[in-house]
This record gives C-alpha cells, sequence and structure tokens, in this order.
C-alpha cells in the first residue's frame, strides 16, 4: 500500500473547499448534515488508521499483549517507516483519546452545572434572567429542553425581534444542533486538519436557526434586525476569540447580510452547468473520494492484520 | 449583583415583562413596525411614578443584612419620602408578594422574597464564566463582534456610527 496508509490522516484537508462552498452555496441545514457527515466519517477514518499504524509499527515491542502475527514482516511492509510511524503514532492516538474525553466530559459538565443553576426555577421552556449582561442561548436537556435569557437582551429587542429571538432558540433545541456541534468539535479534536469543518458548521447551524425563525416570524428582517442589535449590544461581553486575526468578516455580520438577501433555495444543489455548479460538485465529489479512500485504506489495514492473526 | 428596572411594575405583578432598562440600539425597521412608549417616563423629571418607588424601596431592602424595618428603608433612601408613605409602599410589595414581613416589637421588619431568578442568574454567570470555551457547548445567539465587523453591521442594518459607550 505504500504510502497510501498516511492518506486518511491528510485527505481531510481536501474537506477545506466544500465546507467553503457549501456554507455560501447550500441552505444552512443541508450544508450543517452534510458537512457533519464528512467530518465525522473522516474522523473516524483517521483514527482507525492511526490505531492501525501503532499496531504495526509497536507489535514487535517486547512484553505487549498483541497478537505476535500483527508485526510479521508482510504486514510491517504494508507500512513505510513502520518504527517511526508506529512509535509516533502512539503519542497522537494518546492525545486524540485524551483530548476527545476531554470534550465530551467538558460538554456534559457544562450542561450539568448549567440545568442546575436553573434548578430553582419553574419549569418553563424559557428561563429569563436578570443580568445586566446580554446574552442568551440554547440549553439543551432532552425533556428539559430550554431557552436562557437574560433581561438585558430582551430590554434591547422590539416585541417581534424577541419572538425571533427565541424562534431561533428553539430551532436549536428542535434540530438538537447540539449534536452536529459536539460531532464536528470531537472530528476537529481526533484530527486538526477538520478544524475548518468545525467552523463552517457552527456557522451553518446558526444560519439554519436563523432560517427557520424568519420562518416562524415571517420577516427575514426582524431576525436580522434582533441579530443585529444583540450583537452590538453585547459587543463588550468578553468572549475568548482572536477577533482580532480574522481579516474577514465574522460570523454575525455575515448571517445578517444573508438574512437581507432572498431566502436560499431549499433546491440543495446547483446545477451541474454552472460554474459556481461545477466547483461544488467537483468538490463534493473529491471529498467523497477521500472519504472513501480513507475508508479503504482504513479496511485494507485492517484486513492485512486479521489474516496475519492466527486464530 | 444588584439589578433594577426603570420601568413600572407591571399589572401582573410579574417581574420581568417590564419595560427596558437601558437601550441605545435602535435599528429603522423597529422604528417602521412602531416602537412602544418606551422612555417616557424619562422626559418627567420630578414626578415619581408609584412603580419607580416600589423599586427603590424593594432595592434598597436587598442591601439590608436581614429583616429591615420602616424606618430604617426611610432613611436608607434619603428624607424626602414620609414615613407613612414608605409603608404604603410596603404594603402594596406585600399584596404583590415581592416582600414578606414579621412582627418585630411593635413595628414589622421587612424581607424582600427570595429572589429565586437572580439566584439563578448569579449560578449561570459563574457557569459561564467558568467555561473559556462555552461556545463550543452552548449554541449562543451571537458571538463577539471584531472592530471591522461591528461597522459592517452597522452599514447593514442602516445605523448610523454612534459613539462607543463602556
Amino acid at each position: 500500500m505504500g504510502v497510501f496508509v498516511f492518506l486518511p490522516l491528510v485527505l481531510p484537508l481536501t474537506a477545506w473547499p466544500i465546507a467553503r462552498l457549501a456554507e455560501q452555496r447550500l441552505h444552512p441545514g443541508t450544508a450543517t448534515r452534510l458537512l457533519t457527515g464528512v467530518a465525522g466519517v473522516m474522523a473516524v477514518c483517521s483514527t482507525v488508521c492511526l490505531a492501525l499504524l501503532m499496531v504495526v509499527g509497536t507489535a514487535q515491542l517486547p512484553g505487549n499483549p498483541l497478537p505476535d502475527g500483527w508485526s510479521d514482516p508482510e504486514v510491517r511492509a504494508a507500512v513505510p517507516y513502520d518504527e517511526i510511524a508506529g512509535r509516533a503514532a502512539i503519542p497522537a492516538l494518546l492525545a486524540v483519546a485524551v483530548v476527545c474525553v476531554g470534550t465530551l466530559w467538558r460538554h456534559g459538565r457544562v450542561r450539568r452545572r448549567a440545568h442546575r443553576a436553573l434548578a430553582g426555577l419553574p419549569g418553563t421552556g424559557v428561563a429569563v434572567l436578570p443580568d445586566e449582561t446580554p446574552y442568551a442561548y440554547a440549553l439543551p436537556g432532552g425533556s428539559r429542553d430550554r431557552v436562557v435569557v437574560t433581561t438585558a437582551l430582551l430590554s434591547c429587542l422590539e416585541p417581534a425581534e424577541r419572538r425571533a429571538l427565541f424562534a431561533h432558540e428553539r430551532a436549536h433545541l428542535t434540530a438538537r444542533h447540539h449534536r452536529f456541534l459536539l460531532v464536528v468539535q470531537l472530528a476537529a479534536r481526533a484530527n486538526p486538519f477538520l478544524r475548518p469543518l468545525r467552523t463552517a458548521v457552527s456557522y451553518t447551524a446558526e444560519r439554519w436557526a436563523d432560517e427557520e425563525a424568519a420562518h416562524a416570524v415571517g420577516s427575514r428582517k426582524v431576525v436580522a434586525c434582533a441579530i443585529g442589535k444583540a450583537a452590538l449590544v453585547s459587543r463588550n461581553t468578553p468572549l475568548p476569540t482572536l477577533a482580532g486575526l480574522a481579516a474577514a468578516p465574522g460570523p454575525v455580520p455575515r448571517r445578517v447580510a444573508a438574512l437581507l438577501e432572498p431566502a436560499p433555495a431549499v433546491r440543495n444543489w446547483p446545477s451541474l452547468f454552472t460554474t459556481v455548479g461545477m466547483a461544488t460538485w467537483a468538490a463534493a465529489v473529491g471529498t467523497a473520494l477521500s472519504a472513501m479512500s480513507s475508508a479503504n485504506s482504513a479496511v485494507t489495514m485492517f484486513l492485512i492484520l486479521h489474516a496475519a492473526t492466527p486464530l | 449583583m444588584r439589578w433594577r428596572f426603570a420601568g413600572e411594575w407591571s399589572a401582573s405583578g410579574s417581574l420581568y415583562d417590564g419595560p427596558p432598562v437601558k437601550c441605545e440600539y435602535e435599528c429603522e425597521c423597529a422604528a417602521a413596525e412602531g416602537r412602544q412608549g418606551v422612555t417616557d417616563h424619562r422626559r418627567r423629571p420630578r414626578r415619581r411614578g408609584q412603580g419607580e418607588l416600589e423599586v427603590q424601596v424593594l432595592s434598597a431592602l436587598r442591601e439590608a443584612e436581614g429583616p429591615a424595618t420602616a424606618g430604617w428603608v426611610q432613611d436608607r433612601l434619603g428624607g424626602d419620602l414620609a414615613y407613612t408613605t414608605v409603608i404604603t409602599i410596603l404594603t402594596r410589595l406585600l399584596a404583590k408578594g415581592a416582600v414578606t414581613r414579621e412582627r418585630a416589637g411593635r413595628s414589622f421588619a421587612w424581607t424582600p422574597a427570595s429572589d429565586e431568578a437572580g439566584l439563578a442568574a448569579r449560578k449561570m454567570r459563574k457557569v459561564l464564566d467558568g467555561e473559556p470555551d462555552r461556545e463550543a457547548v452552548l449554541a449562543s445567539f451571537v458571538t463577539a463582534l471584531s472592530p471591522d465587523d461591528e461597522r459592517l453591521l452597522r452599514e447593514l442594518l442602516g445605523q448610523p456610527e454612534t459613539e462607543r459607550e463602556d
């Protein structure tokens, strides 16, 4: 197989162009699902590949519990630089495992603590907190789904805009957007090359909720105003971002601009016979191919090892 | 943490559906759709409404360490309120369930009703402040703006550039 064994580790790079195109051209719901799927598949392939490399490269280490057949010369021949790759794969795989578990744990902890903070309030779907810091978010929790919003934010919005805000947050909860976000977050931890997909999905998920809100309220402009006002009023809220480094417009102006334009077509894919369509399709096909070859490499490695295992 | 309301108590007695605390940001579509008379009471400089007094009395009570007498509240608010006015307002707050009282000697000691929403808000702030990467967990309505974003956003919403107030 030669260097193709390493392909699943670097192929996520090919998902960047499709992330960019999907973000701009597809309906946000479609884009979210597509990009999350791609990120998930690629992350799994890359991690499996890492695990197999580690097995092949280190099975000959004395005292390991792995079958001896896994370090046969034929198996090791499948992996170039098996010594180095195998050794490098151990810390890499450990790092991936630690970071992913940490991410899951933190996710659970924040949700638990946020629910506990709201425990004293009546169990309504909306929790209004008297706080001078304007913020609002959707707190997922199965039957205890809640929209959390502060009085400072509500006081800056007109009644129609408040409805837009609630519709937006409820759209997050009903479509279970936090699951998509968690998947891409884990994927970005498993393979740093997948980070652009994470950024893209967090943007498309917001856009998705914006579109749902615009549909529910019946006015795109009201939603745009609600987002704009909320962003302007919370601009002093300290948030850990690298905003200073971003030359391109941030997500909020892009969301507002998108809402001030007509609704995106529900027809999901552009025609092949336009420039945009060709680019999108090329990127999509490329990504699909890379995902498949990732999977192929992983499966091949697995089969080699399986064949080499005496049963 | 202290919070206060510029507006009146609403008729329902509910705490947080009152008019805005402050809002400097308006955008044209809101103006077009007709806004409520949000800042009317600010234009009348010295005629305090009942609601405003209730808010003052309540926030004074919240600053007290434990139960406070009406006299204490009167001192706290400065001299221009009659004792009977304070009693009237406290009684009205009692009827709304915003304060409780217990007999202490010949008068009553007043305590604000438990402020569950305020408590939840403080706890939530602790959770959020303790989580540097909370954007990763909770889908926030808006994310931070860079100065460029801010300018762009104002252009999009058709608002003039305003002074940055902190």
